[in-house]
């Protein structure tokens, strides 16, 4: 008998070196995912399916994709899905989907079609012979322009590509070895054993339903309904408001609510379909969680991916009103400066983490990997900003709290160019009150020469002082465990 | 004395063993001692070494060591401080990584120096390399109470973009070794991270005292033998002297010694994976990292790739959420000890490839630490995980102890069958005899890599790469 944790291990291992990526059997059970984005537990999952209806992928074919509504999540992501191994007697074939942002490009528009190049499943390499063309076509797209030159995506595809094909190679060379992990009875075996310890642990905490909302400041209202029992979560977002600037596709929303279910009640390390199967989303049809061809999904990558997780964890705080810490701030700061010499930078701040009943909260911790790429001198010598500060934002989160929530990041800029600047987070009104021992996180703040500014584009001159801060952690106001 | 065998020494110190070889000028090992340095110092153990064996004449001595490592353990810098550009002092903080990846236990790493000895200063360069602004007198005076009164050691000056105009940084470092500091600046790049080289350059600070201490012991085993020239010390890139700014290098050191010995005794491009008696590591000897994964963040550090492994020979034995037993990727190192030592309280990886052995088995620095007691006591607590796992409930001690070991070996197979990048592998270190039937039943159905074992201490392949200079 195979052992499970080697097993999943052996999951992890392939996808290790990857930001994005998901692994499912030749009949489209999910194995596994591996992402920093929930938006993309779902969607990678979508992305594969979706393919595979149009293309009979074999081993040395790739496809690739960035449409939203095929399986993708943003015009700046490109999903690559391809299969390692086929199917061969009690041996499963296993497909492959790889998620790459090779360069981030917040740039929210009214119309998906203005938001980037939407290339909808699109065979890229057949018989492991790249269609050159095809590349060709794409890399001088006008719309591709202002995220890369014509050089720069021609080689990233290539190198996308050549990395496919070694995955491919080392498939082959192995699959006598790998056949244990292949083998159909362990594959259904893990699954049967992934959702019954998701219910397991969901059977750990209470049981019963409950009900929050929240409103956008875009003017969307979110709504849901939970419903926990031992066999199953439910959430019906039955009363959400269609989208008016927030839009997320089907497979987008799921993400977003598996990631707080999951690491609540503790089942997080697992993503595929047997743990999946415990949560059940319901979604009205053009809601704005359930949002159809050509809207915009920009802003729903960011804020509604926020705001879905924000509600969530409301829905348990009310189910459990004994936790003890205070709400977590989902939500980051992303902006998108364009200067006067067509340079153009996008960035994403991470707020501040939580506060416990024991124990401040961490400045600047959640999504804390958003500040891996950010060089204060490669952006100063690239970029017309000098940078003044970086630091945990100064307006300290309420500071009467016994325990503070950690401070969002903020940092002081001055421009030495004029440019505007592009910027969202989820400052929305909350219908539900949060318990007294704790609170919400204030949310994220831009200031142009001391002044605060409204969501709307903003403009800049050469010598203005910005000052970009996310949002802080919640803070607990009860009692400490501590002795 | 005519009678003497020449020989170049190589020393390897890990974080709780140590290790010493003598080869003869044909390359041969002619002594050997490896030892636990909780129970004797290095010192002691070089001396006895020495003492053990008169007929060698030492003319020069490599050492390699991982035992800085060890200091991973604790809070870095308690006397070091940290002169950073006003505005950044805490942008370091910020960019340390989570400790957990679930965000409802999530952690950041402790700091990797005290944050009260992060000390602004009003200077910057900009990225053109104008001085815009240079620090007062005045600022360093008060900066200079504050060290003097926190009893600092030791200081590393962060200042932004100082590689296009070192001016201020210079002008620092000129007052305060003027003021009798051990000053540390970094060797910075245009546009490089700067918190990774400011990381490199903390732990070049911090891991000093101890380095120096070392090498003092080093040379003071050898004092009369060896003329301090010939003293060698293994870093990430080649050899080091005396480079105070190169120290933190020093913990790839023995990578380094591997990836240019090693390909030379199988004549061929390979991998070597390192099952060394503390760490199970793989090694691309054909590519070079830049950076180096620490608990506080990437470090620069340029040296051989290599893989530290998810299992480790002191990882502990536990029941997963499956209800099997497993290997834990969590090691909790060799101090107190293993079970087997009669020391440990936990059962490891090493237990399980150490119960079959007795007191009259010759495992030099080994066998005089096992103890019969020990060992019972990890079966015994062997026997009662098994009970309450699904898997291993019904069995016997040793097919328990069979089943893991193969756990073992496909566990660290897999891994390394996924960052090679070569078709050949050399198994190399202390529990490359006690996997190797495990690895070659794995090897079984791979065809196109061929594994090579190869029975070499890791204080000989010191020696080796020492010798051939």
């Amino acid at each position: 008998m195979i052992h499970l944790q080697a097993f999943n291990d052996f999951y992890n291992l392939i996808l290790e070196k990857f930001d994005s990526a998901a692994l499912s059997t030749h009949e489209g059970a999910l194995i596994h995912v591996k992402s920093n984005d929930p938006a993309d537990y779902d969607s990678l999952w979508y992305a594969m399916n979706t393919c595979y209806k149009y293309f009979p992928l074999n081993v040395g074919d790739v496809a690739f994709l960035n449409d939203p509504y095929s399986g993708g999540t943003t015009l700046d992501r490109f999903t690559f899905v391809t299969t390692l191994i086929k199917p061969q007697g009690s041996t499963v074939g296993l497909r492959l989907a790889l998620r790459y942002q090779p360069k981030y490009n917040f740039h929210p528009q009214p119309h998906i079609e203005s938001e980037g190049l939407r290339i909808p499943p699109t065979p890229l390499v057949t018989q492991g012979v790249l269609n050159e063309a095809l590349v060709e076509a794409l890399a001088t797209h006008p719309l591709l322009a202002p995220m890369f030159s014509s050089l720069e995506f021609k080689s990233w595809l290539i190198e996308a590509h050549e990395q496919i094909s070694a995955l491919q190679k080392h498939f082959s060379q192995l699959s006598s070895y790998y056949r244990e992990y292949l083998n159909q009875d362990t594959v259904q075996m893990f699954l049967d054993e992934s959702k019954k310890w998701a219910l397991k642990k969901i059977t750990e905490h209470p049981v019963g339903e409950n009900r929050a909302t929240l409103q956008l400041s875009s003017g969307e209202i979110l709504t849901a309904k939970i419903e926990v029992s031992d066999s199953a979560i439910q959430l019906d977002f039955g009363g959400t408001s269609a989208g008016k600037k927030v839009f997320l596709t089907d497979a987008m929303t799921f993400g977003p609510c598996y990631e707080v279910i999951s690491q609540h009640y503790g089942f997080n390390e697992l993503k595929n379909s047997g743990s999946y199967s415990v949560l059940k989303i319901l979604k009205p049809l053009g809601c704005f969680v359930n949002a159809k061809f050509p809207s915009p999904t920009m802003m729903g990558q960011s804020v509604g991916a926020a705001a879905l997780q924000s509600l969530t964890q409301m829905l348990i705080m009310k189910l459990e009103t004994k936790l003890k810490r205070a709400l977590p701030n989902f939500d980051k700061l992303s902006l998108r400066f364009d200067f006067a010499d067509l340079k153009r930078l996008s960035l994403s701040l991470p707020a501040g983490g939580f506060a416990t009943d024991s124990s401040h909260g961490h400045d600047g911790l959640f999504n804390s990997h958003l500040l891996n790429h950010l060089v204060v001198q490669d952006l100063e010598a690239h970029y017309p900003l000098k940078v003044l500060a970086i630091q945990p934002r100064e307006d300290l989160p309420e500071a009467k709290s016994k325990y503070r929530g950690g401070a969002g990041v903020q940092i002081k800029l001055l421009a030495l160019d004029d440019g505007a600047l592009e910027w969202s987070s989820l400052l929305y009104e909350t219908q539900w009150n949060p318990p007294k021992q704790l609170t919400v996180g204030a949310t994220a703040q831009i200031l142009i020469n001391g002044k605060k500014q409204s969501l709307n584009q903003l403009l800049f001159k050469r010598g203005d002082q910005i000052e970009l801060m996310s949002g802080h952690g919640g803070c607990w106001k009860g009692l400490s465990s501590k002795a | 004395m005519e009678n003497q065998t020449q020989v170049v020494i190589g020393i390897y110190v890990g974080k709780s063993f140590a290790e010493v070889s003598a080869l003869n000028i044909q390359g041969d090992e002619v002594a050997f001692k490896r030892w636990y340095t909780p129970r004797e110092n290095l010192q002691n153990g070089l001396k006895k070494f020495l003492a053990e064996n008169e007929s060698i004449a030492p003319v020069k001595v490599i050492v390699a060591s991982q035992y800085l490592e060890k200091l991973f353990d604790f809070k870095l810098g308690g006397s070091v401080a940290q002169l950073v550009t006003r505005g950044f002092e805490k942008w370091c903080y910020l960019k340390q990584p989570t400790t957990h990846s679930a965000w409802k236990s999530m952690n950041r790493a402790p700091t990797l120096s005290i944050m009260d000895h992060w000390i602004p200063v009003s200077e910057r360069v900009s990225t053109d390399g104008v001085v815009e602004r240079e620090f007062s007198d005045g600022e360093l005076d008060s900066t200079l109470d504050y060290i003097k009164a926190h009893e600092v050691k030791r200081i590393c000056i962060h200042f932004l973009n100082s590689s296009k105009n070192p001016l201020n940084q210079n002008k620092a470092k000129e007052y305060f070794e003027k003021h009798g500091y051990d000053v540390f600046t970094p060797n910075m790049h245009n546009e490089e991270d700067e918190v990774a080289v400011f990381r490199e350059n903390t732990f070049n600070a911090s891991m000093t005292g101890t380095w120096e201490e070392m090498c003092q012991e080093i040379k003071d085993s050898f004092k009369d033998l060896v003329p301090a020239e010939q003293f060698y010390f293994l870093q990430g890139q080649g050899l080091l002297q005396d480079d105070k700014n190169l120290r933190w290098q020093t913990l790839l050191g023995y990578a380094f010694a591997q990836s240019k010995v090693i390909p030379g005794l199988v004549q061929k491009k390979c991998d070597v994976l390192h099952l060394g008696l503390e760490k199970f590591e793989l090694l691309n000897t054909q590519s070079e990292c830049t950076q180096w994964q620490t608990p506080w963040g990437p470090v620069r550090m340029k040296g051989p790739q290599t893989h530290r492994l998810k299992i480790q020979p002191d990882s502990l034995m536990f029941i997963n959420k499956f209800g099997e037993m497993d290997l834990s990727p969590e090691a909790i190192g060799f101090e107190p000890g293993p079970m087997n030592f009669g020391r440990g309280l936990k059962p490891l990886v090493f237990d399980l490839f150490h119960e079959q052995f007795s007191n009259e088995d010759e495992i030099e620095g080994i066998t005089e630490l096992l103890s019969p007691a020990g060992r019972t006591r990890f079966i015994n607590q062997l026997t009662t995980l098994a009970k309450t796992s699904r898997d291993q409930k019904d069995n016997e001690v040793d097919d328990i102890i069979s089943d893991l070991k193969n756990l073992c070996a496909h566990q660290i197979m897999n891994e390394v069958l996924w960052k090679m990048t070569t078709n050949q592998l050399v198994v190399t270190g202390y529990f490359s005899e006690l996997l190797r039937e495990e690895i070659q039943e794995v090897f079984k159905s791979i065809f196109h890599i061929q594994v090579k074992f190869i029975d070499q201490s890791d204080s000989d392949l010191v020696a080796r790469f020492g010798a051939a200079l």
